[in-house]
């Protein structure tokens, strides 16, 4: 079971239960898996002895979807503790969460709304998310990264842009950034602000993995439904970066509509050689 | 953090009405339309995860009906967790209280085995029990053997043909198609041997025998009350019902 660190040239693929007898039978060659940490939260199962199973041939990233890091009210220990066993049993090479909040109290009692709400991106905020990051950082003894959101809506509240406040983030707490460049394009686009410029607020040194992935188009508003092929707008941006700031450990997820195991490795592909050209 | 909370605070809110929040940034309609998409992809995402966790519930009712069931559900139950796969507990009681599915009151029983089925799939890891450790017992040690079920084995009572329900829901089922839906006491067993969740029917007395095993009886007292609960319909024969239960692997473990 490795445990070295990724080279900037990793490319990987998000696993999905559609894809479990591929890589069993076939172990595709790929530098790094991904998973939803949620979705091996089980005691035991199907699920959790597959990705045992692969961790023996791949380096395994957690990526949460459910900590709701942001959240003023409803945050869960409970669902920390489960990390912090997930990440016990994988050791996993990465572990990263979201620039978000989710979680809410009604009648007494913790709740959440399961999605990837955007924040103010206030200084209230970013104190609450430094604590949050500190605390979860303390608790798996480890650095995470943390990813900025595709957002629907802005807040009149923001005193600055995303990326100026995830990489003030890193610089109090030490994490590092997930960068889902399919995320800042679908912002770019739903908020009319400018993906290039919004990158000249994030230190590159922060930035521990790129995330790439399709949206969805709608009528005048992008979806980040990780659906579809990177678009051509999105390897542009990736290209650029890669170019300007060298190779960064890629992924490339896929989660409506997962295509046969083919078309994904396909993507990596086609990172992986943008990172050979460039990185 | 008032700020922060209270904009959260409206936010939560908002997402559980119509309305839109206030202190969104852009012209308003726009940004009540663009806030409505959240709204739509946190029931789309409850809506999901039932899909996944109530098969035979929606293959009972069919999709479209399946996607008014969850479509309620979800509108009026939270999630309590971050982990979506906790979702949707007690469909089975709002399923007996939603009236338009009164017309199949055994759907709420197809329910709670479908989230009997979820939480097998899910539960702990345990290889079954070597056949051969009972071999090398005393006759005393018998006499006190309880038997550890595996954390994925579950057995249940229901009031109407469940497990039968169950089984003609299968995808690939191709076998008699006909129930006889009327309501009358069955059993059923959830396992999972090599990670796929099975359900089998069972009668009166193998249902108490695994109830009382599961409740840390003996193996002694376990077949006794099965004989007892057989001796009202169809007869229970022990070393048939201990063989088949090792056979299943539903049995990880032997303690005294």
């Amino acid at each position: 079971m490795s445990s070295h660190p990724l080279t900037p040239r990793a490319t990987g693929v998000g696993l999905r239960p559609r894809h479990y007898a591929d890589f069993v039978e076939g172990r595709p060659a790929l530098d790094f898996l991904e998973v939803h940490s949620e979705n091996y939260f089980g005691a035991g199962g199907r699920d959790l002895h597959v990705l045992a199973t692969l961790r023996r041939d791949y380096p395994v990233s957690l990526h949460g979807v459910g900590l709701a890091l942001g959240s003023a009210a409803g945050w869960a220990d409970e669902h920390l503790a489960r990390l912090k066993r997930l990440a016990g049993v994988i050791e996993p090479v990465l572990v990263s969460e979201h620039l978000c909040w989710g979680g809410y109290q009604a009648e007494g009692a913790a709740r959440h709304w399961n999605d990837l709400l955007p924040l103010p991106y206030t200084e209230e905020a970013l104190a609450l998310m430094a604590a949050r990051v500190q605390q979860v950082q303390e608790a798996l003894q480890r650095r995470i990264l943390v990813e900025n959101i595709a957002s629907y809506v802005e807040f009149s509240a923001s005193q600055m842009g995303e990326l100026e406040f995830i990489n003030a983030l890193a610089q109090r707490t030490g994490c590092g950034v997930l960068l889902d460049l399919n995320n800042l394009y679908v912002n770019a686009v739903n908020h009319g602000s400018d993906a290039l410029r919004a990158l000249q607020g994030l230190d590159p040194a922060h930035v521990g993995e790129i995330h790439l992935a399709g949206h969805f188009a709608g009528q005048d508003y992008l979806i980040d439904d990780h659906g579809s092929r990177v678009t051509d707008a999105v390897w542009r941006l990736y290209e650029g970066y890669v170019a300007q700031h060298g190779a960064v450990p890629t992924l490339i997820e896929w989660d409506t509509d997962v295509p046969a195991i083919e078309v994904l490795l396909d993507e990596a592909a086609k990172a992986r050689a943008i990172g050979a050209a460039h990185g | 953090m008032a700020d922060l909370a209270q904009l959260q605070a409206q936010f939560s809110a908002a997402l559980a009405t119509d309305a839109a929040p206030a202190g969104l940034r852009g012209e308003s309609g726009k940004a009540a339309r663009r806030f409505a998409l959240y709204r739509n992809n946190v029931r789309l995402a409850r809506m999901n995860v039932l899909s996944g966790v109530y098969p035979v519930v929606r293959s009972i009712v069919g999709d479209e009906f399946f996607d008014s069931l969850t479509r309620a559900y979800a509108i009026g139950h939270a999630s309590e967790s971050g982990d979506l796969n906790q979702y949707g507990a007690d469909f089975n009681v709002f399923l007996a209280r939603f009236a338009p599915a009164a017309a199949l009151p055994y759907l709420p029983e197809a329910a709670r085995l479908d989230w009997l089925a979820h939480c097998s799939y899910y539960a702990a890891d345990a290889a079954p029990l070597d056949p051969a450790r009972l071999a090398d017992l005393s006759e005393a040690q018998w006499g006190a053997l309880r038997l550890r079920l595996a954390p994925a084995v579950t057995a249940a009572a229901f009031i109407w043909p469940v497990a039968r329900i169950w089984e003609v829901n299968q995808p690939g089922y191709a076998g008699e198609m006909a129930v006889d839906l009327q309501p009358r006491a069955s059993y059923a067993l959830v396992y999972r041997p090599h990670y796929e969740v099975q359900v089998a029917e069972l009668s009166a007395g193998e249902h108490a025998f695994i109830a009382a095993l599961a409740a840390g009886r003996t193996l002694e007292q376990a077949l006794n009350q099965a004989g007892l609960h057989a001796a009202f319909g169809a007869g229970f024969d022990p070393g048939t019902a201990l063989q088949q239960a090792l056979r299943r692997g539903l049995v990880s473990d032997l303690y005294f």
